[in-house]
């Protein structure tokens, strides 16, 4: 592509910089084009390029510029890219372009680039229209409605019978979020435990009442704080995990492959991992109440002194039904459900590349976090309103 | 072959497919004849891919109708679709195994959900089909350790396992060496014959079309219409639209 020549390259490090030539003939421009036109060579002078500009905006207005070259000259695609620049400043005011005397290289590139490709239409952004955004939202809404209902349908066909789920898929799904996630969940709801025992024991010190530090420890952790942490966890753990197993599927056409073999994807991959997290949230939140307690009597022995006897039959009688503890799991079976949906939906509805799949994963933490929250707070209300605690 | 022997398998009248109302294709109108092998083609982003997925009911048309063997594939209930779609097999373009599953696994699936055959007697099939693609031995092998060749086989031998009728193809030599991609086509030549199947292929690899294809249908991006139908070598001879010439002779 490059023409090069012995005698005119110039040592490396100081090659010459490119230059125009003007001579004028009446209506007529010829325009020699000396130096070097490479990208390391520098770049065309200020004064060139007003000395351009005066020519073509020079009266009377030239008809016709036409280029010619050295042979020899050393040129590479900056050149090309200077002559379609001024190809097109010159067709804006009506000078025409000439290549005739320039070597056929160049003016075969010239041409190819100048050849119209077929142009591809976009698909037109819509405007902003009121009605369209009242559609858009109605979508939002109905899309994770009809993912629902489709859940349910597959829960019905799998009470009925007519299901092709395969318990080995729930017991792999039960492992990797169940188990696999012991070491985390006893990590994070030891230390809620002991932070709820120094927090409390401050207080409780001035009451000289710090034996009922059991009760609060026992009592938040069973209520609140183990289910919450657990869920918390489980959102970033396996919410996040299911998202992004089930998107990338969507990306690979491995959903579709499912589709065509009449193998419900909501069947096969979304009820197996709603089950298993359904079974395994309300265990791990009883895991994690153990735990946390362990963690506030392990603050109750060793800061404040209590005997280890001593503070396992308070916290026995900071319990006083069983209710305790159920409200606890039942709102961990709800955050479970909530995390397991989550999670499967925003994988369905990945978009169609990598970094839609990053964003599905973090907004199924965000959402399933959100949820978590606001539904343990409804939850709160509701069992204060029915008195329930 | 005599045109009275011809059977339409699958007729596609006047379809008219859409993404959000951005128009990919219209007025698509054709018919494949059983046992034979169906090749559409056309230039990068006129809708091939999408006119196979509208065809094995991945995407509902806009207008328009598939008609099975006479069923029609998109007014039926769920239910009936689904038993329509248990006559195809689908190779998709990057195989699309389920990569949690081993490569004996992914073959095996279909028959598991679909018969009540014993786990030996299914994995004897799924054996048997990895065989006719030449991938035994690697049965348990995940999807991730195979190469892209193989992944496409092992896709082959999936789509092949429920004994369909008719077989669609997504690009099946794209990303092949010429001498796998030639085997496929062998492979495809040899299904066609012995097996009887129809098949459906997504293609612009020209040898390969002229290798398979007993029909073809062209489809074009800037009117967004099928422009051209017949047996390729016809279409080289005969036709004189300049976009199939340019196509098919790889320029103008």
């Amino acid at each position: 592509m490059n023409t090069s020549n012995p005698n005119g390259s110039s040592r490396q490090g100081e090659l010459s910089p490119a230059t125009l030539e003007f001579k004028r003939e009446g209506n007529v421009v010829f325009c020699e084009l000396k130096g070097v036109w490479k990208l390391e060579a520098k770049k065309i002078d200020f004064g060139l390029e007003n000395k351009w500009k005066k020519l073509i905006s020079s009266e009377p207005t030239p008809e016709e510029i036409s280029f010619e070259c050295n042979e020899s000259l050393e040129w590479d695609s900056s050149l090309i890219v200077f002559l379609l620049c001024q190809k097109k400043e010159m067709d804006e005011r009506g000078i025409s372009f000439v290549v005739d005397y320039l070597p056929d290289s160049i003016r075969r590139l010239l041409s190819l680039s100048l050849k119209k490709s077929s142009t591809f239409n976009h698909p037109n952004k819509k405007n902003f229209k009121f009605l369209n955004s009242f559609d858009l939202l109605v979508n939002k809404v109905l899309s994770p409605l009809n993912f629902w209902g489709a859940w349910i349908q597959a829960i019905f066909g799998l009470l009925t019978g007519r299901s092709n789920l395969r318990i080995r898929d729930i017991i792999v799904a039960c492992k990797n979020c169940g188990a696999a996630a012991l070491p985390i969940v006893s990590l994070i709801s030891f230390l809620t435990g002991l932070t709820l025992a120094f927090v409390g024991s401050v207080q409780l010190e001035k009451f000289n009442a710090k034996i009922y530090i059991a009760d609060l420890v026992c009592l938040a952790m069973v209520r609140e704080m183990g289910a919450l942490m657990v869920g918390i966890v489980m959102a970033g753990r396996t919410g996040a995990a299911f998202a992004a197993e089930i998107g990338n599927m969507k990306l690979n056409e491995e959903i579709d492959a499912l589709r065509i073999f009449g193998i419900s994807p909501i069947e096969f991959l979304v009820l197996p991992r709603t089950i298993a997290l359904i079974i395994m949230t309300p265990l791990l939140t009883v895991y994690a109440d153990l735990v946390g307690i362990l963690g506030g009597l392990c603050v109750g022995v060793e800061v404040m002194n209590f005997s280890v006897i001593h503070y396992v039959e308070q916290t026995q009688a900071a319990l006083q039904s069983m209710w305790e503890i159920f409200s606890g799991l039942l709102k961990s079976l709800f955050f479970g459900l909530i995390i397991a949906l989550v999670g499967c939906y925003k994988g369905m509805h990945t978009g169609n590349d990598s970094a839609a799949l990053g964003k599905s994963v973090t907004s199924t933490v965000v959402l399933a976090v959100t949820l978590i929250v606001v539904s343990d707070a409804l939850f709160e209300i509701i069992f204060s309103i029915l008195d329930l605690r | 072959m005599n045109m009275s022997q011809k059977r339409a398998l699958i007729e596609v009248r006047n379809l008219d497919l859409e993404y959000d109302d951005y128009k990919v294709l219209q007025n698509v109108t054709f018919d494949l004849n059983e046992g034979e092998c169906l090749v559409i083609m056309g230039g990068s982003g006129c809708g091939k891919s999408t006119l196979l997925k509208s065809m094995t009911g991945l995407l509902q048309p806009a207008d328009g109708m598939v008609k099975v063997d006479g069923q029609n594939l998109w007014s039926g209930s769920h239910s009936e679709r689904k038993k329509i779609l248990r006559k195809f097999g689908v190779l998709f373009q990057g195989g699309a195994l389920w990569s949690s599953m081993t490569v004996l696994e992914n073959v095996c699936l279909p028959l598991q959900i679909h018969t009540s055959l014993s786990e030996c007697d299914y994995e004897e099939i799924g054996r048997y089909k990895l065989n006719l693609v030449g991938l035994s031995g690697f049965e348990n092998f995940s999807p991730s350790e195979l190469s892209g060749g193989m992944r496409k086989r092992a896709g082959l031998a999936r789509a092949m396992v429920l004994d369909p009728k008719v077989l669609f193809f997504d690009e099946p030599s794209a990303g092949l060496d010429p001498l796998n991609s030639r085997r496929l086509d062998d492979l495809i030549n040899e299904l066609k014959e012995s097996l009887g199947i129809t098949f459906v292929v997504v293609s612009h690899e020209l040898a390969s079309i002229f290798e398979i294809a007993d029909d073809s249908i062209f489809l074009e991006a800037d009117s967004k219409e099928l422009i051209a139908q017949g047996i390729p070598q016809d279409l080289l001879n005969d036709d004189t639209q300049p976009k199939v010439q340019e196509f098919l002779r790889r320029g103008p």
